[in-house]
Order: structure tokens, then C-alpha cells, then sequence
């Protein structure tokens, strides 16, 4: 049991230190002369311009089953506006970040840890190492950039469709006055929201990508360990965006 | 940087419990060719990696001109780098690049001055030299066995550089391609760069090797001019010289008859 803690320890101190440098590393990206600086034009267009349209079916349907369900259910109680309310907390300030979050590591963790992680075993990284490449600043920088950023931009993408797009679909239905419901919605909607909602979705980024990058690069020689690691990053990432979700949500509130 | 010296200092490598380089101590020549020698799994590969500062040691270290391998500055890492390069036991192209993409980024990353147009040329250039002038656009996997050794070694040598580590390089090649390789090794051995290398090609050995090392079970049996080593009367090292050239039956036969001047290697 001591030994299983220790390994457990070893694996923090690890990951932490795989975290710092992979940070670093991001942060002096734009600095350094870098070869291969398409890499994260290509994570951006993967993670970010390729996951919109789910995000767009996901985030629309979301928001018009809202809609549609506050419209007939509240005014039965004479709160008709507090849909904006609800449409706010769930489109904003919760579902937008965590569902951005899910259709992420589903798409891109697990193929970043699969890519990383075939690297490992056919020695393209030691390739990268004896041709005098860092496989941090090369390799993680640019999925650590680019999967971040996407989160952000995605948590965006979700709340323009949820909000607008939704709204055009729900006239097909239940039709509300254009000016009503915009005004309501930017009456209902804070500062606070928005921040609140960009903090998670950034903090998700830097979640997914870490747990891809660090896991893919724990392969170490056999291609069996590869599904095993992608495992790894997607349970650990879903976890911890759970938890950071969590205690952000409770910051808010206190 | 003058010259690449290289050396282990007690250098150990674990997997887990396992050692799979215990406690070696050498040192490389420079402008020689250094042969190592072993039996399957007895941590050849390892020991090259090592050498080459690509596997960090859990014990010792690995000395370049004097300085911990991995504690150089980031700019003399790269001129080491430039300096040096490492032919894989399998290739190790990078698998998301073109032939011509794989030969062309050690450029990239060492000559940054060099325009597309001016690495794009060299790089054409020198895989017309080894005959793969058409599949410049193919992916790794779309090309045989022979051709990726073939553009790995393209890719290691597209720098000039003056220390070459070679894993194997002759490992399941056809007659031709190895036939290429061969006269390549020679030709590098012959222009006095520093090469440290596996092999299991007596021929070539006995042709090219100044230096012998045999390694068993991680630990380095002997390390020492190729005429000192051939005749050493260890018989675990008569054993595995045997073994690796071929001769399963040969415990007890004359290994100076396969590699003397008098025996038809030579």
C-alpha cells in the first residue's frame, strides 16, 4: 500500500512539473523562433473550427428545449421571465463551458494522447530529441495553445447559437417578440456571467490539454499501452473539469 | 565545440527494477568507428540511446566535452544536435511527413537562414542521389521497409554531421538497399567521422570497426581495439562474437579464423 502511494505521489509531482513546463513553454511560444509553426493553426482548425457544428446542433437544440419548456411551464406560475434567467445560468454559465469541455476531450484528447502516443512507441519523439527539438515547446506547446484556445472560442460559439440560434428555431413553435426577448436576455445577462463562463471554459482548456499531452507521453514502449492512456486522459479530464467546475460555481456563489 | 567527445560515467538505466545499462564507464574516439556488439535484448540499443543523451540516466552521466549531457545550454544542445545524428533500428520517420518533409526539417530546425526554395533544392538533390526522386510525396507508410531505412539515413546525414550513431541499420533490408547502406558506412568510416554503431554484418564490421565493444546483459564486457577484442580469450566474449556472426556451433572454433586478414572476411 505504501508503494502504491508513493508511485501515486511520484505520478503528481510528475504531472505537475509536466504542467509547469508545458505553461512555460506556451507562454514563450510566441516568442521563440519556432519551426513548424503550423502546428497550431491545424490544432485550431481540428479542436476549433472543426467541432462547431456540433457545438452548433448541441448548443441550438439545448437552447430551444429551454425555451420551449419555460414558455409553457413558467407562466402556469407567473414567472415567464425567469426563462431568461435559466437560459443565462444554463447556456452561460454552466452547460456552454462543461458541454464545450466534453465534445473536446471526446474529439480531441483522445486524439492527441492516440497521436502522442503511437509517437512514443515508433521513436518519432526520440527522432524529434536527436534532431535537436524540444517535444515540449514542438509537440505540447502547440495542442496546449490550441486546445485552450478552442475550449474558449467553442464556450463562445455555444452561447451565440444557444442564445440566438435557439431563438430562431423557437419561433417555428412558440414565436416571441424579437425585441422582448433580446432585451430581456441582455437585462438578465451580466458582466459576471460572462467572466464566470470564459474563466471555466479556460481553465477546462488547460485541463483537457494537459491530461492528452501528459498521458499520450506516458506510453513508453508497447502500442497496447497507447488505449490505455487515452482512457487515462479522457477519465481524468472529464474528472477534473467536473471538480474545477464545481468549485468555480461555488467561488461564484460566495 | 571542436570536436564530439563523448563519455558514460558509471552510467545506469533502469526499467522499472531492471537494469538495462549497469554501471558502464566508456569513452567514444573521436574519427573513429566503434562497433557494439551483443547478443538480442542485452542493451545495445539502450546503450546507443544513452550515449546520445536520448534515454536521461538514473545514475551516472553522460559526458559531452566535459559537461553533463543534459546540462548543457540550450544552445550548445543544438549545435550538439546539429553535430550529431542517430539512425533508427526502425526508421523512426515521422509518420504525419512526407519523404521529402522528413529529410527536409533537420534542415529547418539547423539552418534557419536557408530559404524553402534553397533546403527544398538540397533536399532533392540528395534523395535523387540514393534513386527516390518520385516518391518525395509519399507518406512513410506508403513506402517499403528498404526505402524508409533509406530516408532515414537521407534524414540523418541531410546535415553533415560529424558524429553518427547507427542502430542496426542493416535490420530486415532487402540485398540492395542493404548493399547502399554498406557503402555509405564505409564511405562515412573512411572520411574519419566519428561513428558508434550496432551491427551484425561481419564483413563490415571487420572492415570499417576500430573499436569493439560487447555488451551482455547491460553491462559492458570489453571495450577496446578491434584486434585486442577479437582475440580476447574471455570465452563469454568468444561466445558472443561467435553468436553474432553466425556461427551457433563455434564455442569452441577459432574466432580469429572468421575475422583475420588470412580467413576471407578481411
Amino acid at each position: 500500500m505504501g508503494t502504491a502511494v508513493l508511485s501515486r505521489l511520484d505520478n503528481l509531482f510528475y504531472a505537475t512539473g509536466f504542467f509547469y513546463r508545458s505553461v512555460v513553454a506556451s507562454l514563450q511560444y510566441f516568442r521563440r523562433r519556432q519551426v513548424g509553426s503550423g502546428v497550431i493553426t491545424m490544432q485550431l482548425l481540428f479542436t476549433g473550427v472543426e467541432a462547431i457544428s456540433v457545438i452548433a446542433l448541441i448548443s441550438i437544440s439545448l437552447g430551444a428545449v429551454i425555451i420551449i419548456q419555460g414558455v409553457n411551464i413558467l407562466p402556469q406560475f407567473g414567472q415567464g421571465v425567469l426563462i431568461y434567467k435559466i437560459l443565462i445560468t444554463v447556456i452561460t454559465r454552466e452547460l456552454g463551458p462543461v458541454l464545450c469541455a466534453f465534445v473536446v476531450i471526446a474529439r480531441s484528447a483522445t486524439a492527441i494522447a492516440t497521436e502522442l502516443g503511437h509517437m512514443v512507441v515508433s521513436h518519432q519523439i526520440e527522432a524529434y530529441i536527436s534532431t535537436g527539438v524540444n517535444p515540449i515547446r514542438y509537440l505540447v506547446a502547440p495542442r496546449f495553445i490550441g486546445v485552450t484556445l478552442s475550449v474558449v472560442l467553442l464556450n463562445l460559439y455555444f452561447n451565440v447559437f444557444g442564445l440566438v440560434g435557439s431563438y430562431i428555431l423557437t419561433q417555428l413553435f412558440e414565436p416571441i417578440p424579437f425585441s422582448e426577448y433580446f432585451h430581456n436576455l441582455l437585462l438578465y445577462l451580466k458582466t459576471t456571467d460572462i467572466i464566470s463562463s470564459l474563466l471555466k471554459s479556460f481553465i477546462f482548456g488547460l485541463i483537457i490539454s494537459h491530461t492528452a499531452t501528459y498521458n499520450g507521453l506516458r506510453v513508453q514502449q508497447s502500442s497496447t499501452e497507447v488505449p490505455q492512456m487515452v482512457i487515462q486522459a479522457v477519465v481524468q479530464g472529464f474528472t477534473l473539469c467536473i471538480i474545477a467546475d464545481a468549485i468555480i460555481t461555488m467561488v461564484y456563489y460566495i | 565545440m571542436d570536436s564530439v567527445q563523448l563519455s558514460l560515467e558509471n552510467v545506469s538505466v533502469y526499467y522499472g527494477p531492471r537494469a538495462v545499462i549497469d554501471n558502464v564507464s566508456l569513452s567514444v574516439r573521436p574519427g573513429k568507428t566503434t562497433v557494439v556488439l551483443g547478443s538480442s535484448g542485452s542493451g545495445k540499443s539502450m546503450l546507443l540511446k544513452t550515449v546520445a543523451g536520448l534515454v536521461p540516466s538514473n545514475r551516472g552521466r553522460v559526458v559531452l566535452n566535459g559537461t553533463d549531457i543534459f546540462s548543457l545550454s540550450e544552445a550548445e544542445e543544438l549545435e550538439f544536435r546539429r553535430r550529431s545524428s542517430f539512425v533508427f533500428q526502425d526508421d523512426a520517420l515521422w509518420a504525419n511527413r512526407t519523404v521529402a518533409q522528413n529529410v527536409h526539417f533537420p534542415l529547418e530546425v539547423h539552418y534557419p537562414a536557408m530559404t524553402f526554395e534553397q533546403r527544398q533544392e538540397k533536399v532533392e538533390k540528395y534523395l535523387e542521389r540514393t534513386g527516390y526522386q518520385d516518391s518525395l510525396d509519399y507518406r512513410p507508410s506508403q513506402i517499403s521497409a528498404g526505402e524508409r531505412k533509406m530516408v532515414s539515413f537521407a534524414r540523418a546525414l541531410i546535415t553533415d554531421p560529424d558524429f553518427l550513431f547507427l542502430d542496426t541499420p542493416l535490420l530486415g533490408i532487402d540485398s540492395t538497399t542493404a548493399s547502399y547502406i554498406i557503402d555509405t558506412i564505409k564511405r562515412l568510416s573512411a572520411d574519419g567521422k566519428t561513428i558508434l554503431a550496432c551491427l551484425t554484418d561481419p564483413e563490415l564490421i571487420s572492415l570499417i570497426a576500430d573499436e569493439l565493444i560487447i555488451v551482455h546483459k547491460g553491462s559492458v564486457l570489453i571495450h577496446g581495439p578491434f584486434n585486442e577484442v577479437r582475440r580476447s580469450e574471455d570465452p563469454l566474449v568468444r561466445k558472443i562474437l561467435s553468436l553474432i556472426l553466425d556461427q551457433a556451433a563455434a564455442y569452441d572454433e577459432d574466432i580469429l579464423s572468421l575475422l583475420d586478414d588470412n580467413g576471407g572476411l578481411l
